[in-house]
């Protein structure tokens, strides 16, 4: 992660040539990013009046009233716990099948990146659709479970925070499985032969040397997915509970039903903060623990 | 620890493996005595990888026994054979410090840490990478590597180390120095040793008994003054050395008359092809009691520094010869010369043996 000036052996243009190839891009994210970012940065100082807009202020108020207020803090508390639990989940359940993928899978592999990646061509309301066919009280789940006789009343998923969490870990898996997927796949098996003849069993093998090589797929893949997580709006609307607030169907309601601007925008401007914080201390985190990985 | 005395440090006892359709290593033999270095030298694809492979457990065999320090050691699993491996690209951990790599088959055995800190730094010493101990092998330099790799290897007190081709990626003076500091290392520490390579300089540096080895098969095990003076196949001579092949047949006076014009007084009854290295294969510039007649041409004349290498052609065939540089006036290039031999240095095979 070390920055490099220029690559030795590339171009040599600077100036005019470059900002011009850049052109597209600015133009996009100036107006569209930059310029929308700089609106919500400014929304969130400014007051709220009750039964009215709010009007141009410089205040803190806001701020104050996310943080200290129980609503806002079991919003954001909330939010943070599903984030941490879909993100440990798709480590759970991601890690083995990524392991498979890049270590045994030899003809299948191709296909099986295929079916990791399939999901994100598909609408995410639609297999929200999916979801909801399956979790319902009425659902396959359901169905399968009392028709075995294991359950006398169909569990309730749908609409709880169980259903959101399931759909949000079928949502973000392959942002998870991708990175580590290539973190694996540049794992030298000579290394894993080499700790073998060196006298590990093949746990210790795994543990010394391919759980901490992949540490950085990891990493990646826990930064997409807890962000992800946290700022989703689709699957809190659809699947979850309005009796277990989410961040972002939180901050659309300030914003438009209560027509609370400032603190729409101080929970976003809250919210951006803290998945740049994260990210900056994960990375600060691993270079810590994975000093090698400047070395390469 | 453990097995006796007299043991030998290896013996692979009829061994073969195929993988799929493809026989790789084919019913092969082969014995190491304790602190021996042995060399298996063939061309890439010949098995040699793959019977080292099996040495160590990465694969198992199809049919054959291995002993490793009097022990059958087929059941044994990669980390309880105690053979120890330096790879070809060294395979170093690229997320453990110089220090961790070497201390890594110490601690898979889980030595006291106070054990492990001597060793490591008994290694350093030796194979000199004083002051390199925090760095991460992407740090290193390619000669580093590869005494980083050897003191891991060495590091476990190995029954027997294995070097896969472990010279190949450096440049070549410092190939050949670190093949010279190694040997010395490993003759010094009595070290019993099975080196695969595909060069035959290397070979004869670092072995004291090289196999060779073709499509699978060991054809010859011996010294290399044996394997050079005495190949028991036509493929060795060629492999050794650089080497003549001449076509000849059976002549009047019970001599060979070869393509080029040359009569030997050897016997033979059918046609043979005569061996003959490029060193002994002497260029005069008038006629020889071998070759009295039809002189070829220098094509090349190439100086070698210790060395003058000429290429002769007749129409239709070519010779090489080398010469000690500065025992002679060089030919030069177009020049008409006649081969000077010593038959005694041919070695003649009969034109149908599978030899």
């Amino acid at each position: 992660m070390s920055p490099r000036a220029a690559r030795a052996d590339g171009p040599t243009e600077t100036g005019l040539t470059v900002w011009l190839a850049l052109l597209p891009a600015i133009a996009v994210f100036l107006p569209g990013f930059l310029w929308p970012l700089a609106v919500v940065l400014r929304n969130s100082f400014w007051r709220d009046v009750a039964g009215k807009l709010p009007e141009p202020d410089f205040t803190v108020a806001s701020y104050v009233t996310v943080i200290s207020d129980p609503f806002y803090l079991s919003v954001f508390l909330n939010t943070a716990t599903v984030g941490a639990a879909v993100t440990l989940a798709c480590l759970v359940i991601g890690y083995p099948f990524a392991v498979f993928l890049a270590f045994f899978a030899q003809r299948t592999r191709s296909i099986l990146i295929w079916a990791v990646y399939l999901p994100l061509f598909i609408s995410v309301i639609v297999r929200v659709l999916g979801w909801i066919v399956i979790t319902a009280d009425s659902g396959l789940i359901n169905a399968a479970l009392l028709r075995l006789g294991l359950i006398d009343a169909p569990l309730r998923m749908l609409f709880e925070v169980s259903g959101m969490a399931i759909g949000m870990v079928h949502r973000y898996l392959p942002l998870m499985i991708l990175p580590l997927v290539g973190a694996l796949m540049k794992i030298d098996t000579s290394w894993i032969a080499a700790g073998r003849n060196l006298g590990s069993g093949s746990l210790r093998a795994f543990r010394t040397i391919v759980i901490p090589l992949s540490l950085p797929g990891a990493v990646a893949g826990c930064q997409l997915v807890f962000a992800g997580a946290i700022s989703d709006y689709v699957l809190p609307m659809l699947m979850g509970t309005t009796r277990f607030r989410m961040l972002a169907p939180a901050i659309y309601d300030e914003a438009i039903t209560n027509f609370s601007w400032p603190r729409a925008a101080a929970m976003s401007i809250l919210l951006i903060a803290a998945v740049a914080g994260l990210v900056l201390a994960s990375n600060a985190i691993m270079r810590r623990l994975a000093p090698w990985t400047r070395t390469l | 620890m453990g097995g006796d005395e007299g043991a030998l440090a290896l013996e692979i006892r009829g061994v073969s493996k195929s993988f799929g359709t493809i026989a790789a290593v084919r019913n092969c033999t082969l014995k190491v005595q304790r602190g021996e270095i042995v060399a298996l030298l063939g061309p890439s694809g010949c098995g040699k990888s793959t019977l080292l492979g099996l040495i160590a457990g990465f694969h198992r065999q199809d049919s054959g026994t291995i002993f490793i320090d009097g022990r059958v050691a087929d059941a044994l699993p990669p980390n309880l054979r105690e053979t120890s491996k330096v790879f070809q690209h060294y395979a170093l951990f690229p997320h453990l410090r110089v220090f961790d790599n070497i201390a890594y088959g110490l601690r898979s055995r889980k030595l006291p840490v106070q054990e492990i800190e001597s060793r490591v730094a008994e290694l350093v010493s030796m194979l000199k990478l004083d002051g390199l101990e925090r760095r991460f092998p992407a740090e290193l330099s390619g000669g580093q590597m590869q005494r980083v790799a050897v003191a891991r290897a060495l590091a476990v007190r190995p029954k027997l180390l294995l070097l896969d081709e472990a010279f190949s990626a450096l440049d070549k003076n410092l190939r050949e120095s670190m093949q010279l500091e190694l040997t010395l290392l490993l003759r010094r520490l009595h070290i019993t040793t099975v080196h695969v390579t595909h060069d035959q300089r290397e070979a004869f540096t670092v072995a004291d008994r090289i196999a060779v080895m073709q499509s699978g098969s060991i054809l010859q095990v011996g010294t290399p003054q044996d394997l050079y003076r005495v190949p028991r196949t036509s493929f060795i001579m060629e492999f050794l050395g650089t080497a003549n092949r001449i076509a000849a047949r059976p002549g009047a006076d019970g001599l060979v008359v070869t393509d080029i014009g040359v009569s030997l007084p050897l016997k033979a009854t059918s046609t043979v092809r005569i061996y003959l290295r490029a060193e002994d294969t002497g260029l005069s510039r008038s006629p020889t009691a071998a070759h009295p007649a039809k002189p070829g041409r220098v094509e090349l004349a190439t100086f070698l520094g210790s060395t003058q290498r000429y290429v002769v052609s007749w129409s239709g065939a070519q010779i090489v010869s080398e010469q000690p540089s500065g025992t002679h006036e060089p030919f030069r290039v177009g020049e008409a010369v006649y081969l000077d031999l010593d038959p005694a240095r041919c070695t003649l095979v009969d034109d149908d043996s599978t030899l």
